[in-house]
């Protein structure tokens, strides 16, 4: 009995890293893009698995497989936002010029692969969406990467389609624009 | 789209995004397997729900009449409901009259009552009032560069007496919390 059980255990573990592989990168993307620093990246985005983890487990979970990513993605802004406000608080309190100093300037880790693309373009778009306004940006790479319909970043976002549709054509035009002034200015 | 836009967005979409180390995935893969061990506050309880940026923030003096009378309203038909559906019968006298004084008289022996029966009866509100238990401020938040608020947590009591035809007195207590934006004074 117990090696059905251990056998089961197994099953389950293979079948969690097994999806994570398949989608984890997309959504520590996002949760790069939430946060300010990759450790808080790696803390937001373990929480919202952890919490799909338990609710799947407890049959509590509305929706199939499916609606995992949305759901990700819902808990990934939320927990960001919950470590942004407590981190300011901690900042304001702890008065610290060096740690805000390390906050800032801390690794800045690469979004995407460097394999298999221009570098120096990618570089540049990187920069360039880093650069943006997390409300176009997240717009962005949800439905770029996220693969999600305008609709569904709607439902994450708590905003009408209609808003969702125009933050992700003024984001990639603004894209267009830092590309055009990179390349006025002889970086391409 | 503009040609122009589809260009770049195309060109995003060949990037791929940073693959997640093994390592990390072993360790996310590890908390999805624990998540037993973490110790849950209920997530939905965590987040605060703000009144939405239209509502109109209103300190709690200039709108004291109405929610009251509107929470009056709901305890009465609660009762009204409770006391349809709660109360058995046939009640023998004896038990009806004593049932505020002593509970446990209902369970006299001797006293069977038939399963499943409901008796109805009408109770008015006779007096309703609130009372504010605990005021406490928290944080400042400043929406957008418009004007501070401070968050305020209310604690109150409502508390209702109703009375049946036969002069019985029932009384219901509500506690609740409210949250409450008022402007913050700055320098």
């Amino acid at each position: 009995m117990n090696h059905v059980g251990m056998y089961v255990r197994k099953e389950e573990s293979s079948y969690w890293g097994e999806w994570l592989r398949e989608n984890g990168s997309r959504l520590l993307l996002f949760a790069r893009q939430q946060t300010r620093r990759p450790e808080d990246a790696e803390d937001v985005l373990q929480e919202a698995l952890v919490k799909l983890a338990r609710k799947v487990e407890e049959r509590s979970f509305v929706g199939g497989q499916k609606a995992w990513m949305p759901f990700l993605y819902t808990q990934i802004r939320r927990e960001a936002i919950d470590l942004g406000r407590r981190n300011d608080r901690r900042k304001r309190r702890e008065d610290i010029v060096v740690e805000d100093r390390a906050l800032q300037d801390g690794p800045d880790e690469d979004w995407f692969e460097c394999a298999g693309y221009d570098d120096e373009r990618r570089v540049l778009l990187e920069a360039a969406l880093k650069g943006l306004p997390g409300k176009f940006s997240e717009v962005i790479l949800m439905k770029i990467w996220g693969g999600q319909t305008f609709a569904e970043i709607g439902d994450i976002l708590e905003i009408s389609m209609n808003t969702v549709a125009s933050r992700y054509r003024y984001g990639i035009d603004a894209l267009k624009k830092k590309l055009s002034g990179a390349r006025f200015r002889g970086d391409l | 789209m503009d040609p122009e836009l589809q260009k770049i967005e195309a060109e995003l979409e060949r990037m791929a995004p940073g693959s997640m180390p093994e390592g990390m995935i072993s360790r996310m893969e590890a908390a999805m397997e624990g998540w037993k061990d973490v110790s849950w506050q209920d997530e939905e309880a965590k987040v605060v729900p703000f009144p939405r940026a239209e509502e109109k923030c209103v300190p709690q003096e200039q709108k004291s009449g109405k929610p009251l009378w509107a929470a009056v309203a709901g305890m009465a038909l609660l009762g009204a409901v409770a006391g349809m559906v709660l109360i058995p019968e046939p009640l023998p006298t004896e038990i009806s009259s004593n049932r505020l004084d002593n509970d446990k008289s209902s369970k006299a022996p001797g006293v069977t009552l038939p399963p499943g029966t409901v008796q109805t009866i009408e109770l008015a509100p006779k007096t309703a009032k609130r009372t504010i238990v605990d005021a406490t401020e928290r944080n400042v938040i400043i929406p957008n560069g418009a004007m501070p608020l401070r968050l305020m947590r209310v604690d109150l009591v409502d508390r209702v007496m109703f009375s049946s035809p036969g002069g019985e007195e029932f009384h219901l207590e509500v506690p609740s919390v409210n949250y409450r934006l008022v402007p913050a004074p700055t320098d």
